[in-house]
């Protein structure tokens, strides 16, 4: 046994902690979670707009009639957000070079915008940029083009060829004499690329992910990081900040199609998108150790499980279960392990298909992770009660699954403690 | 003495930093423990001097990154929590609190 964690701790999860703290990786993965204020809030104005109230109430009827005018606050936030995650992943990336955070970002803007030629002209407004491509569906556009932007940046600073002030003059001032010649650079390279030989930027990166996409919407789809994420934390290394870094931006594009779909009035497309495992899967923080913390408060004999299920419980309805997963502990501890890693499948499982049969609503808002189950299932849904019920039921699978286990971790600390 | 405790997003540590204050209070020390995330604890360690900087075991994996960022600030100590002291109940964090000393001793 010892040996297996041993393994899992050099060969699987160190390995894959590093590429987690790649450079680009984790530029990618802090500048898309910089705009999660900017998607949740966004998010949260679809509800204004399609209110969970009966139709015939006056204030739904006004929603209604209101529809185009209530939701711009969210074409402007959640809607775009590639052009706010572009920023973002710029500056990350050009701080870890220690460039000029804010010049990475903002040539990092303007790479990404350069993939969309505005073609259309609307008389007294001029040109138009086709806001649909600024949205989660431009993620990976956003993505290449920022980590693009930064090393050609990084190439032309680093041959020399700069315009370099003398010190009299102020840093700020001579920092943006020095981002002349990249942003020369990356203006002309853009505009060879989609003006000069017309490379459909989006349409191509939309075909070359689809597959992803797709399969990561299916059953496997969702068990793959599910069971990734527990494996990690059974070594007790933050699972969700690992895998999340490679996943995420695929999530976000499946958060978008729901919730654009949603703005349109139209049926949503996927199952899947990241508050689909919040509040289904990770019920009380990763490997739904609701079901455990609950035990430990309630029907725990031994001194020991009793108090830590004190302490554990009011952050386990807040989903964060560090002082359980550290306390009992969780971390390579073989009884334990079990019901952590197979209670997120069987979850996993019945919400897939609890929510394919159209049992609950789908997914598309992006409430704050630290709600209790329930009302984060209810605003995840745009306020659909049995996603709340649901979230419930799980609940209660969780207790079960966790129970032997329980019964045989009590049983040990009785032991330890009679012993004393 | 001021501690600083690192780990994803500063939530889970809080526990953990609100029982070590406790915990120190019992021993006649003063200490001044905050909680903070990787992505802004270095604007913490520029605005304030620490004495030592503690990285949560399920972030040991950025622990370099951590560690070249304290490594700016003179005279900070820079050190893993270990797993068994990181749950903020009282039988850990009185280990942990120890571990504190000692390392501050070196």
């Amino acid at each position: 046994m010892d040996k297996f964690f041993l393994f899992l701790e050099e060969k699987v999860s160190e390995p894959m902690a590093r590429l987690a703290e790649q450079r680009h990786l984790r530029a990618v993965r802090d500048g898309i979670v910089a705009t999660l204020p900017i998607i949740i809030v966004g998010s949260f104005i679809l509800i204004l707009a399609f209110p969970p109230l009966p139709p015939e109430w006056a204030i739904s009827q006004w929603a209604k009639a209101n529809i185009g005018t209530i939701l711009l606050p969210y074409r402007m936030t959640m809607y775009i957000m590639s052009l706010y995650a572009a920023w973002g992943i710029g500056y990350s990336l050009s701080k870890s070079y220690k460039l000029d955070g804010v010049s990475g970002g903002n040539l990092s803007v303007m790479a990404f915008l350069m993939t969309l030629m505005p073609k259309i002209a609307i008389e007294g407004f001029g040109l138009a940029i086709p806001m649909g491509f600024l949205g989660g569906g431009g993620m990976f556009v956003a993505i290449i083009t920022s980590i693009f932007a930064v090393e050609i940046m990084r190439l032309v600073l680093k041959s020399g060829f700069k315009i370099t002030m003398p010190e009299q003059v102020p840093s700020s001032v001579a920092r943006s004499f020095e981002a002349l010649t990249p942003t020369a650079a990356v203006v002309i390279i853009m505009t060879l690329i989609t003006i000069v030989f017309g490379f459909d930027w989006h349409g191509v990166v939309a075909a070359g992910l689809a597959p992803f996409v797709k399969t990561s919407d299916t059953w496997i789809g969702v068990m793959i990081p599910v069971s990734l994420i527990t494996l990690f934390w059974s070594a007790g290394i933050h699972g969700v900040s690992v895998v999340g870094s490679v996943a995420r931006p695929i999530w976000t594009i499946l958060l978008d199609g729901n919730t654009a779909a949603h703005a349109a009035g139209e049926a949503m497309p996927y199952i899947a998108p990241e508050p689909f495992y919040q509040w289904f899967i990770w019920i009380g923080g990763a490997g739904a150790t609701i079901g455990l913390v609950l035990l430990l408060a309630f029907a725990a004999k031994s001194k020991y499980a009793k108090s830590l299920g004190r302490t554990a419980l009011a952050p386990g309805l807040f989903n964060i279960n560090e002082p359980l997963i550290f306390g009992a502990p969780i971390v390579l501890n073989p009884i334990l392990l079990i019901p952590f890693i197979i209670a997120p499948v069987v979850m996993g499982t019945i919400a897939y298909i609890a929510t394919s049969l159209g049992m609950v609503g789908k997914v598309f808002i992006l409430a704050p992770w630290t709600l209790p189950g329930p009302i984060g299932a209810y605003i995840a849904t745009g306020g659909d009660w049995r996603a709340a019920v649901l979230n419930v039921i799980l609940i209660g699978v969780s207790v079960v699954i966790y129970y032997p286990f329980f019964k045989m971790y009590d049983k040990q600390q009785l032991e330890l403690e009679t012993q004393e | 003495m001021k501690v600083m405790f690192v780990c994803a997003g500063g939530m889970s540590t809080a526990l953990t930093a609100k029982k070590l204050v406790e915990v120190a209070e019992k021993n006649q020390v003063e200490m001044d423990v905050i909680a903070r995330g990787t992505t802004d604890f270095m604007n913490e360690l520029q605005d304030h001097s620490y004495d030592i900087v503690l990285v949560a075991p399920q972030i040991r994996h950025r622990f370099k990154e951590v560690q070249a960022e304290v490594a700016k600030h003179e005279n900070v100590v820079c050190v893993k929590i270990p797993p068994n002291m990181y749950a903020p109940m009282e039988q850990s964090v009185k280990k942990l609190f120890e571990f504190i000393m000692d390392a501050l001793k070196k």
